[in-house]
């Protein structure tokens, strides 16, 4: 390539193959070009001289493609990765993950304090989330929440202390209002349920809310259920617990308790011959979200693994939450509705690659928790 | 009086290419020093620190992975502009005062066969159609350039007749990638898949010669000025050293883990490097157990895959073997490997 011969010595054409310019050869053989000089225009055959604008024009799409195409690969890169998420959430610096759940809802989420056990559907939901995050079942450390902390996102540790936690997932319904809130960002929803209204066996129907007008009714606090038997003329007693509004229903001082079909189905089984479980006839779904705090990166992994859960015919880890905690609850509740018994719809994360459907490296990742330890679903020690 | 004039600046020109070939080796050496301060969050004593311990044949090796889809790229892209440049100009004289047309003429074609046999092989699918685009083109327009009289027939097959057969054939082939792409949404994927062999017929033969030396002997020039910031983006990303994870535990604690780049281990400590720039020696007694962990690969930014064949793979690395990872250490994800 270096200009050998750049004394500028002319190389002797070879005559036999009566090329066009012998000045070409000359060029390509090293010598200096020649100095410009005004030259007769080569004789072209026709067709390469009709198609010359159509060439420039063709040089030109080219370049403009070559210039758009390098500058969408080097600086735009499209949605985030699920990696990036990951980096972005924090989760790979936490080496436990604390989630917030309910502790005295059977069937939703329920503490045995003499096994240590936890169970119920949020909590299968949580192991769910935890797995694809690559955290172990003996990882994943559930702390109570009250109704009223869940936006504050502070448990409650055994030793009473508050501890902040990394999401909630308490039965807690997403509603317009929550999420204007500051600190409180859901998840897609991952369950429908609606309200509903359990009393002592032996109570006349109730079949709308106004039924219990000027009768004792207990409730949650800051739970969506409050509105509406305070509208429809009830007593409402507020209690921080369910398990609060039971007591007083048993002690005979309140006649009903009112909240989500789906934690009241769990209290119906549990005693199925000593309370009736009525539906209410309302139209408002409770749709129930995961709060994620202010960690939107976060919200964004939890939805790629609702997403997941719903779209791939692979994974039935929320059919198995549901047919393991709620659907055995339904005889017990007759025709009262506990749940709606399918996953509520999902949009799509706005993520580069879904990871079930990449390379084997992404696809290892989200496989690693199915390796946890099974049977090891015990509180903190 | 002209003669003269030009020879002096023919003159010139040959000088400022001795620089710039002086120049061009210490490119490679300016990428690797970047890449080690880029390394080093631009601290100095951990850029030392690097230079002492990184080996140069391992950031030489990861160059030369990472950019060996260049050097064809360049060499077919100046083949072609140069023969355009070439067979277009009113004069061999008008022609050869680009650096881009001499280059162009001087190529040898073994190098240029060599290059499209390398760029067949470390392009990405969807580069292909483009790659044989400029094969095409620079079959064509060397044809047009060494042409006979006579020879017109042989003319029209070669610059006409090959690139829209072998134009419509990639166009068939592809057919099932561009819809997909098409319907994904991924327009760059389906533009480089569908324009380049509707292009191809359409570079092999002269442009208007006013326009030559604007269309092909400018864009060169550019692109030689951006070439070396799209290299040292494309180079700084590349890792250079191994991603690890080490454990370590003081005493009857809960072991820790501590992740990110192993500079070295000695008798003493195990240094890394870890992901915000901060240098950690590890004190080996410290050291409970150590893994590498997978490099964070940048999932495709495409799905479309053409008869089995992904569009971000290149044919080496679809027949190069894989360590397909299943398990993803749990000490990668910043957790103790039994925790307890």
């Amino acid at each position: 390539m270096a200009d050998a011969n750049g004394d500028g010595a002319t190389v002797e054409v070879d005559k036999r193959e009566l090329p066009a310019d012998p000045a070409w050869d000359a060029v390509a053989e090293g010598a200096d070009p020649p100095p410009p000089a005004e030259a007769p225009p080569a004789e072209e055959p026709s067709s390469l001289v009709t198609l010359a604008p159509v060439r420039l024009a063709a040089l030109g799409v080219a370049l403009v493609l070559v210039v758009a195409i390098t500058f969408v690969r080097l600086f735009h890169t499209g949605p985030p990765s699920v990696d990036k998420l990951r980096s972005r959430a924090g989760v790979d610096s936490w080496s436990e993950l604390t989630i917030g759940v309910k502790d005295d809802q059977p069937g939703v989420a329920f503490h045995d304090r003499k096994t240590g056990i936890w169970s119920g559907f949020d909590i299968d939901i949580a192991y769910m989330i935890a797995e694809d995050l690559g955290f172990r079942r003996s990882e994943v450390r559930f702390y109570a929440i009250e109704s009223e902390d869940r936006a504050r996102m502070q448990a409650t540790d055994p030793g009473g202390g508050r501890i902040g936690v990394k999401m909630v997932i308490a039965s807690y319904s997403i509603t317009a209002a929550r999420e204007a809130m500051t600190g409180v960002t859901f998840s897609a929803p991952y369950l429908y349920t609606e309200q509903s209204v359990v009393t002592l066996a032996g109570h006349p129907k109730v079949s709308t809310l106004d039924d219990l007008r000027g009768r004792w009714v207990c409730t949650l606090s800051t739970s969506t259920s409050e509105t509406a038997p305070e509208a429809a003329g009830a007593n409402v007693v507020r209690r921080n617990k369910v398990s609060e509004c039971f007591s007083e229903i048993r002690d005979h001082r309140v006649d009903a308790v009112t909240t989500d079909a789906a934690i009241l189905a769990g209290y119906k089984a549990g005693d199925p011959q000593g309370l009736a479980h009525w539906d209410l006839g309302l139209d408002a779904t409770e749709a129930w979200g995961v709060n994620v705090g202010e960690n939107t990166a976060l919200r964004d992994l939890v939805n790629v693994t609702l997403y997941r859960s719903l779209k791939d015919p692979k994974d039935h880890r929320w059919e198995d939450a549901f047919d393991k905690s709620l659907q055995v609850e339904a005889p017990a509740s007759g025709p009262t509705p506990v749940a709606v018994a399918q996953q509520p719809d999902v949009p799509k994360p706005d993520v580069r690659q879904l990871p079930w459907e990449g390379s084997a490296i992404t696809t290892g990742a989200w496989s690693f928790g199915r390796r946890g330890e099974p049977g090891q679903n015990r509180s903190y020690q | 009086m002209t003669a003269p004039v030009a020879a002096t600046s023919a003159r010139r020109r040959r000088v400022q290419l001795n620089w710039l070939l002086t120049v061009l080796p210490a490119f490679p050496l300016v990428l690797l020093v970047l890449r080690l301060w880029y390394l080093s969050r631009q601290d100095l004593p951990t850029m030392l620190l690097l230079v002492q311990y990184i080996s140069p044949l391992g950031m030489i090796s990861a160059l030369f992975i990472t950019l060996i889809w260049t050097v064809p790229a360049v060499i077919l892209v100046l083949r072609t502009l140069g023969g355009v440049l070439l067979v277009s100009a009113p004069s061999p004289a008008d022609a050869t005062r680009s650096l881009l047309a001499v280059t162009a003429l001087r190529m040898p074609d073994w190098v240029v066969a060599l290059a499209a046999v390398l760029a067949g092989f470390t392009w990405q699918l969807r580069l292909l159609p483009t790659l044989l685009m400029l094969v095409v083109a620079i079959i064509g327009l060397t044809a047009v350039h060494r042409r006979r009289r006579g020879q017109e027939a042989v003319l029209v097959v070669v610059t006409l007749g090959v690139p829209i057969a072998l134009g419509l054939l990639i166009l068939l082939w592809m057919w099932p990638g561009i819809v997909a792409a098409v319907s994904a949404g991924e327009i760059t994927t389906a533009l480089l898949l569908v324009v380049p062999p509707i292009l191809g017929p359409l570079l092999t033969g002269p442009v208007p010669p006013w326009a030559a030396r604007l269309a092909t002997h400018w864009p060169a020039v550019v692109a030689a000025v951006v070439a070396p910031f799209v290299v040292g983006i494309v180079f700084l990303r590349a890792p250079v050293l191994p991603n690890s994870a080490v454990e370590v535990a003081s005493g009857a604690g809960r072991p820790q883990v501590v992740r990110g780049q192993l500079i070295t281990v000695d008798d003493t400590a195990t240094t890394v490097l870890e992901r915000d720039g901060q240098v950690t020696f590890l004190p080996n007694s410290q050291v409970r157990s150590k893994t590498l962990c997978p490099e964070p690969v940048r999932p495709p930014d495409s799905v479309v895959v053409v008869r089995g064949w992904a569009v971000g793979e290149s044919a080496l690395q679809w027949v190069a073997p894989t360590r397909r990872v299943t398990d993803v250490d749990p000490r990668c994800l910043g957790r103790p490997l039994n925790p307890g």
